[in-house]
């Protein structure tokens, strides 16, 4: 297995099958996990820095590089990673809305509300209530309904279990409905 | 109804995530992640060690550096202040070790010293205090109390510096050798001018007390054979409307003047 970042980079001669790997992947599934990435955390530059940080921690060394290989499904590895990154993100961005309403006195919705109403056509309008679900149940919607991905996949990325994503995704359905049926009878 | 709601969000998450295309090709992103890599791989191997238990960014080495330098501003501290009040300890224990030689005490060890190479090895220092609860019993401490002596009488003792670490201590002195008491309060506790139970024994010449500070000092003189005590206390410093401990903090040591 070759070293991704040490012997083999771009203009290294010697090129590597790790290198190769690596390059795989990103050519697969950068766009993808770039774009699951933005939808979970409502911001697609943020999103490209996460996934880089996926591809850092899961390729970035060569024994890194040499689990992924070992693996079948490299990209389950990868998007489970991406979407704990995602999270934590998101959990530590909840912290700093907190500390920042403690502090300046300000709503800690207010940078949601702002952003929302850039967004007035129906993609905007979804992205925008998605984003207003709590974390665990914004990664299991974009997971389920963007991603396609059964529930048992779900569970397995989000390292719960099956029940609590169904109870997730009931409670994400029952909140997004009401939201986006009060906007529609607003608009209408 | 819940059909159509997942038809809407499959529709618009789709919508919302095709409409962004990432700054950077795959193949950017990949050459981006080597170059990073490689330059992890570059660092020596103590930066690599130490990233794991302290972040990267220079400011917080900066930040250790910082504490380091206070660390060893402060030990550099304690040991430039530690002399003056650990002397009568260190005077002890070499007393205890020297056969029959007097030392001084106080930071006055160099003319003592000097004294005691230039003379015969035993007997012959200016020195005349010993000191310690050991003073008594051990013959080396003893002996610059009585070996002392005669054949320096011209020359004066030196002053035996005594503070409130030496609580409880036994202090021999030679008539007309000097006792400087030194008692720090630190700003937290004031000390009372130090008082000797027996001024014909031990006589004060000079006292002091910083109400302030909580400081006292005093001096006595040596001016006949016998024992005396030589006493203080310490109360707290309180401010107005704090909150504030009662106590008192009793310091005596035991003077034993000789011939």
């Amino acid at each position: 297995m070759g070293t991704p970042g040490v012997a083999g980079g771009p203009g290294d001669e010697s090129g590597s099958s790790g290198d190769a790997l690596v390059r795989g992947l990103f050519a697969a599934h950068w766009v993808g996990l770039c774009r699951l990435a933005g939808l979970i955390l409502g911001d697609f530059a943020a999103a490209e820095e996460v996934v880089q940080e996926a591809f850092m921690r899961t390729c970035g060394t060569p024994a890194a590089t040499a689990r992924l290989g070992e693996l079948d499904r490299s990209d389950l590895y990868l998007r489970t990673s991406v979407v704990n990154l995602c999270r934590s993100r998101l959990r530590r961005r909840s912290v700093e809305a907190r500390v920042n309403a403690i502090t300046f006195r300000r709503s800690e919705t207010h940078s949601a509300d702002a952003s929302d109403r850039l967004e007035p056509d129906e993609a905007g309008r979804v992205a925008a209530a998605v984003r207003r679900l709590p974390p665990r149940q914004r990664a299991a919607v974009v997971l389920r309904y963007y991603e396609d991905l059964p529930e048992a996949d779900i569970a397995r990325a989000l390292g719960c279990s099956v029940g609590t994503i169904k109870s997730q995704l009931a409670k994400a359905r029952a909140s997004l409905g009401r939201r986006l049926g009060e906007e529609t009878t607003i608009d209408g | 109804m819940a059909d159509e709601l997942e038809d809407r969000l499959r529709r618009g998450l789709s919508e919302a995530a095709s409409a962004h295309q990432p700054s950077l090709g795959a193949d950017a992103a990949a050459d981006a992640l080597f170059r990073d890599a490689r330059t992890r791989a570059r660092r020596p191997r103590w930066e690599r060690l130490s990233g794991a238990f302290s972040p990267g960014p220079a400011r917080n080495r900066w930040l250790a550096g910082v504490v380091l330098a206070g660390a060893v501003a402060a030990v550099a501290a304690l040991l430039v202040v530690r002399p003056s009040t650990t002397s009568l300890s260190t005077a002890s224990r070499s007393a205890r070790t020297s056969s029959g030689a007097a030392h001084s005490l106080s930071g006055a060890g160099a003319a003592a010293s000097a004294s005691s190479a230039g003379g015969s090895a035993s007997g012959s220092a200016g020195g005349v205090a010993g000191v310690g609860s050991g003073a008594s019993s051990s013959g080396g401490s003893t002996a610059g109390g009585s070996a002392g002596g005669a054949g320096s009488g011209s020359q004066s003792a030196p002053p035996v510096v005594v503070t409130q670490a030496d609580q409880g201590r036994n202090i021999t002195l030679k008539v007309g050798q000097t006792l400087e008491v030194r008692l720090s309060g630190g700003g937290s506790q004031r000390w009372s001018v130090p008082r000797s139970a027996n001024a014909a024994v031990a006589q004060e010449t000079t006292a002091s007390a910083n109400p302030t500070s909580g400081d006292a000092s005093a001096t006595f003189v040596a001016r006949a054979t016998g024992s005396t005590r030589v006493s203080s206390d310490a109360r707290p410093i309180c401010s107005a409307g704090q909150a504030c401990p009662d106590f008192v903090r009793l310091w005596t040591i035991a003077v034993d003047v000789v011939g």
